[in-house]
């Protein structure tokens, strides 16, 4: 029999607040930042007393808390946030190993004034303390700032995945518990599991609840249902009518239903990359390859998506996003022809969500000078031509990623003015048989 | 057969059974282990003292269908006696941990163990002394983040000059 909530003897925790400790009585004792607090009725928020806070942090903080809470039917205890003030004062004063963070129950280490995936850990801290595999995976899945793409590897390595644990993994496999059992069995398995890397004794407990062997399971992770993170996406929706709405990228986000297929165009007067993500099943690795250059004075995405809700996130800096949707289902280049989208003065960014990135989408940019091409997804394929392609073969004078990127995987498009024809999809070589989301941004080159 | 080592020491070899209840995290597992004991205890002539070494296994199989556990240790530790019957002892060493699914999956940890006896010794025959007794281990495995609590009785069988 299993208890319902077994006593933990010690935490994984533990572990890092040894190294820690033995850190802090050879290179001098850390301290907590404590010289100002904010408190809110879920969270104490402690800070270095020259720190500037922003004040809309505690409502971020129970918002976030709420929408978790609400969504698992956890009831998280109250949390304490010490924000260091950078990485620096993060690794000299925290008690964490080498990371960006670290969570020890209901307390979080971060230099990054909400971090989501540790807020995870500390919102489940009283649900239980699983495999190390459920807790990672957990924390990577329940993500409405910042999705993570999961991916259930060689299902055959499945025991090395767990023992490691690999976050992407962990992810898929939180992917399927819910999906196979809902919110509410999850977290009864959250409390149930013991806290082990142990591939036996975790997949012993495993099919006992799930009644599915785990090497079965491994397999059926390759299925794109489970490859990304989730968000139930109660955040306020961009008003429909295109005004802007501010907020600071990876610390918030904003949310956008598409009644069908159609053109979504994301405007962010802060010049910065936004995107959309599928809330359901954010298939979006994130724009890891884009590189760190000052902002344009405004950039707009334009994003083929299917129907459904989506998230709208920053990459960085604060945000300020309209959005304008336009019903279509044809992306061919002619139809793209036919609307061009004005792309002059500023960063523009072609998109497609993972549910329609399979196909080819065309845009038509009106461009008035040399551009710098940033592939934003995992290995998205992608073309830029000066004309529609015909189909007797390749058009003279198209770019494309595989022949042309550097290898900081971008391109610098000659001289050009007037209409170019962009297409992005998947790239279904790289990751078979997963849809992703594909994206290209064209900056304006200095 | 006891066997002298030099100036006054004595070996006695000795077997027995083992049967432990599983309590705490590690219950969530199973609720139960037994198993089989050999052991040697060197004495020295007339000292209520003693060093031993103790190797445990217990098998498990009521961990799911087709699933079984094993559970091994080697220890080393010191035996005292409080006149001709009590004897208490503490041992430490290492442990292995076996686990197999059935065709899916077979994993050994390893860990480090720490357990305490007291046990009542007496004659059971000529050059033939049985103890019965309780006792108290705690595992822990690498790969884990909890410990493995077993308390449990014992009779062993060992051999005297």
């Amino acid at each position: 029999m299993i208890p319902l909530e077994p006593t933990r003897a010690f935490s994984p925790w533990t572990f890092s607040v040894l190294v820690g400790v033995l850190a802090a009585l050879l290179g001098g004792c850390g301290d907590l930042p404590d010289g100002q607090q904010l408190e809110s009725p879920h969270f104490r928020y402690h800070a270095r007393a020259d720190a500037v806070l922003d004040p809309g942090i505690m409502e971020r903080l129970e918002r976030h808390r709420t929408e978790i809470d609400t969504f698992y039917g956890v009831e998280s205890g109250p949390i304490d946030y010490y924000l260091y003030r950078d990485r620096d004062d993060f690794t000299a004063s925290s008690p964490c190993p080498p990371s960006s963070g670290c969570t020890n129950g209901r307390s979080v280490y971060a230099y990054a004034p909400l971090f989501e995936h540790e807020l995870v850990h500390a919102l489940f801290a009283d649900a239980g303390e699983p495999a190390l595999v459920v807790q990672e995976g957990l924390a990577q899945y329940a993500a409405c700032i910042q999705p993570e793409l999961g991916g259930g590897g060689v299902p055959e390595q499945w025991p090395g995945n767990v023992e490691g644990p690999d976050y992407a993994f962990g992810e898929s496999l939180v992917s399927w518990m819910l999906t196979t059992g809902g919110p509410t069995r999850f977290v009864r398995f959250y409390g149930d599991s013991l806290t082990t890397r142990d591939p036996a004794v975790f997949a012993l407990q495993f099919e006992r609840f799930w009644g599915h062997r785990l090497a079965d399971v491994a397999g059926e992770l390759q299925d794109a249902r489970f490859a990304g993170s989730s968000c139930p996406c109660t955040a306020p929706a961009l008003p429909a009518d295109g005004s802007a709405v501010s907020f600071t990228a990876r610390q918030d986000y904003r949310t956008v239903d598409v009644a069908q297929e159609s053109r979504l165009e994301l405007r962010n007067g802060g010049g910065q990359l936004v995107y959309p993500y599928a809330c359901a099943n954010a298939l979006v690795d994130g724009p890891y390859y884009l590189p760190d250059r000052p902002p344009s004075s405004g950039s707009l995405t334009v994003a083929h998506v299917g129907a459904g809700r989506y998230g709208v996130i920053g990459f960085s800096g604060t945000v300020s996003i309209g959005q304008k949707q336009t019903a279509q289902s044809d992306w061919s280049c002619e139809a793209a022809a036919a609307n061009p989208i004005d792309a002059r003065g500023r960063d523009v960014t072609a998109w497609a969500t993972a549910d329609v990135a399979s196909g080819q989408t065309w845009m038509a940019l009106r461009l008035e000078g040399p551009r710098t091409i940033d592939m934003l997804t995992a290995e998205t394929a992608y073309e830029v031509c000066p004309a529609c392609p015909t189909r007797a073969g390749p058009t003279v004078g198209c770019v494309d990623f595989a022949s042309t990127a550097t290898s900081d995987n971008y391109i610098v498009t000659p001289p050009a003015s007037g209409i170019v024809f962009v297409s992005v999809r998947m790239n279904p070589s790289y990751f078979d048989p997963l849809p992703l989301s594909a994206g290209v941004r064209l900056r304006v080159s200095p | 057969m006891p066997t002298a080592t030099g100036a006054g020491w004595r070996v006695e070899p000795s077997a027995g059974a083992l049967a432990d209840a599983v309590f705490g995290n590690a219950g969530a597992l199973t609720q139960w282990a037994a198993g089989a004991q050999l052991g040697a205890t060197a004495r020295r002539e007339g000292s209520p003292w003693g060093l031993r070494l103790r190797l445990d296994i217990e098998p498990v199989t009521d961990v799911g269908p087709g699933a079984s556990l094993a559970l091994a240790s080697a220890r080393l530790g010191v035996e005292r006696a409080w006149g001709s019957h009590l004897v208490g002892a503490v041992d430490a060493g290492g442990a292995a941990r076996r686990l197999s699914i059935s065709d899916e999956l077979t994993h050994t940890a390893i860990g480090i163990e720490a357990s305490v006896e007291l046990g009542w010794r007496f004659v059971v025959a000529r050059r033939c002394v049985a103890t019965v007794g309780v006792r108290y281990a705690e595992t822990w495995f690498v790969s884990d983040f909890f410990f493995w609590k077993r308390a449990g009785a014992l009779l062993s069988v060992a051999l005297t000059r």
